[in-house]
């Protein structure tokens, strides 16, 4: 063995790996060597640690433990990680799908400009942009009055109503019916007459509508010295909440007759009896407002969640017919019973009906219930 | 080779072995302590293969005894053959503390050698020698082994800060 090969050795010498040969020949050389012989020295505090069974037992277990792999490194980040996703994920999704219609309308109470009857204004606000059936109104009458004010002359189309759109969405072709709008805007607002109402209610909801200003007969609204008149901007501001309704108006109806023993079981609306207690059972696949009315009179409003059935009983009728109608709005409308006739939606104007026939978009339900 | 030329290379290296740690006088000293040592105690050992380890073990704790001997009363004092009580290493509270030290500061080093140093190291402990871990390792050759053993107690010592002992 040459020296390199002796110095190899030293590794089982502190350990007693070597064969007597082995150790004969690292003695040997130890012996006429200085360094080999020292560094033989050097191992000597390992070998004497080794020589007791409890050190060499307890270095066994240390070795018999498998190494961590590399990856356990990242084990505990990993974990975390995990535990983040296990438990964020879901509230997330949870928040995300208990998150509150964002309101889209709101009604305020205005005193008509000669001080008459208060007038509902159906005011939109920005919608959220992820909404599908949102139509975005964006209000400017200020600015716009102001400086329709200062022209001479009013535009033909004084009232032109933004852009109603889903966004992110391309435009589509507008629906017939509905005209483009003016580029001088006195106001925005969004008009919808009955016919409209069905276009827009069979069109996508991702279709951009652009319309102007229209009376409910489809007749340009006039403007006085730049102003809209107030009945007509009454029925400007109560239009966009029937064109929300009009788009979802997804009541089921049921009529329920009282039988002798009590109960209540469905019957033909054509198949009444006089004083017969009837009630009404609607269920809406959307969540929303419901309103019954007979003519102009308010019978019952609530609140309806999808799948639930909102059930309201109706005052006995003698022999004859009757008519009701019923709204599902997806929004709240304001329903001013004071007002003699209450009608939804802020359409009083000077404590009148803003027409005799109802400013209302056509009911989505006409229901006729037959006494006989 | 006979006993008194193994005796007598044994003093040359452990003077000059001594001599790098102590002065010179002492290490002279040391050696010819170790020498009456194994010529009283141990006249029945003849072969490099006794001698010699024993003799680097007697070194080793007569240096220790010095050296605390030193700190403790400032002093040097000469270190009487009588005073060596081979081998028993549960003589005193500090040897224990240091072996307990150099035991768990191995254990961690041990931990971190990769995973053939780990299986030669555990043969190694188990009392297996080179001939059998290269069968248990399928080494090529013992000298694959060697080699492997070499580069394993290097690692091992450079993880442990370059000595067994804990410095001082």
């Amino acid at each position: 063995m040459n020296r390199q090969d002796i110095e190899k050795l030293l590794g089982g010498y502190a350990t007693g790996s070597l064969t007597p040969d082995e150790e004969q020949a690292l003695f040997a050389a130890a012996l006429e060597d200085q360094e080999l012989f020292d560094a033989l020295m050097a191992e000597q505090p390992l070998r004497d640690l080794l020589r007791e069974p409890t050190a060499r037992a307890t270095l066994l277990a240390a070795l018999s433990d498998r190494p961590a792999p590399w990856y356990h490194r990242f084990s505990r980040p990993l974990i975390a990680v995990a535990a983040l996703l296990l438990i964020g994920a879901p509230v997330a999704i949870w928040r995300t799908s208990q998150r509150p219609a964002q309101v889209v309308l709101t009604a305020q109470m205005d005193k008509s400009p000669k001080g008459g009857s208060p007038v509902v204004e159906m005011q939109p606000l920005n919608p959220p942009p992820n909404l599908p059936h949102a139509v975005e109104v964006r209000r400017e009458a200020a600015a716009t009055r102001q400086k329709a004010a200062t022209k001479a002359e009013p535009a033909e189309e004084p009232f032109a109503a933004p852009k109603s759109a889903a966004p992110d969405q391309p435009a589509a072709p507008q629906p017939a019916g509905i005209t483009a709008p003016s580029k001088d805007t006195r106001a925005d607002a969004l008009v919808i007459n009955g016919a409209e109402a069905q276009q827009l209610k069979a069109a996508s909801a991702t279709e951009t509508v652009e319309v102007t200003a229209q009376d409910v007969q489809g007749q340009q609204v006039k403007p006085v010295s730049g102003f809209l008149p107030s009945p007509e901007m009454a029925r400007v501001k109560a239009s966009p909440v029937f064109a929300l309704a009009d788009r979802q108006s997804p009541v089921n109806t049921t009529v329920l007759r009282r039988n002798q023993e009590g109960a209540f079981v469905a019957a033909d609306p054509n198949d009444l009896h006089a004083g017969d207690t009837v009630k009404l059972r609607l269920e809406s696949a959307s969540t929303g407002f419901v309103y019954i009315w007979e003519q102009k009179k308010l019978l019952a409003q609530s609140s309806i969640e999808a799948g639930k059935p909102f059930e309201t009983i109706l005052d006995a009728q003698g022999a004859g017919r009757r008519q009701l109608q019923i709204r599902f709005s997806p929004r709240q409308v304001v329903w001013n019973a004071a007002a003699p006739g209450g009608v939804a939606g802020g359409t009083l104007i000077d404590g009148k009906p803003a027409t005799d026939g109802p400013l209302l978009p056509s009911p989505a339900i006409t229901l006729t219930l037959q006494y006989k | 080779v006979q006993r008194d030329e193994v005796l007598a290379r044994l003093r040359e290296r452990i003077v000059a072995f001594a001599a790098s740690h102590i002065t010179r006088d002492a290490a002279e000293d040391l050696a010819q302590e170790v020498l009456m040592l194994l010529h009283e105690k141990y006249q029945h050992l003849d072969s490099p293969e006794e001698l010699l380890p024993l003799s680097l073990q007697i070194v080793r704790f007569k240096i220790m005894s010095l050296r605390r001997k030193a700190v403790r009363r400032g002093e040097y004092t000469q270190v009487s053959v009588t005073d060596i009580p081979l081998p028993d290493l549960d003589s005193n509270p500090a040897d224990r503390l240091e072996r307990k030290e150099m035991l768990e500061r191995l254990e961690r080093a041990l931990q971190q050698l990769g995973g053939r140093c780990r299986e030669l190291m555990r043969l190694k402990l188990q009392g297996k020698n080179f001939a059998e871990i290269q069968k248990v390792m399928n080494a090529a050759s013992i000298n694959t082994v060697y080699t492997w053993d070499f580069r394993c107690r290097k690692n091992l010592l450079e993880l442990m800060g370059g000595t067994w002992e804990p410095k001082r």
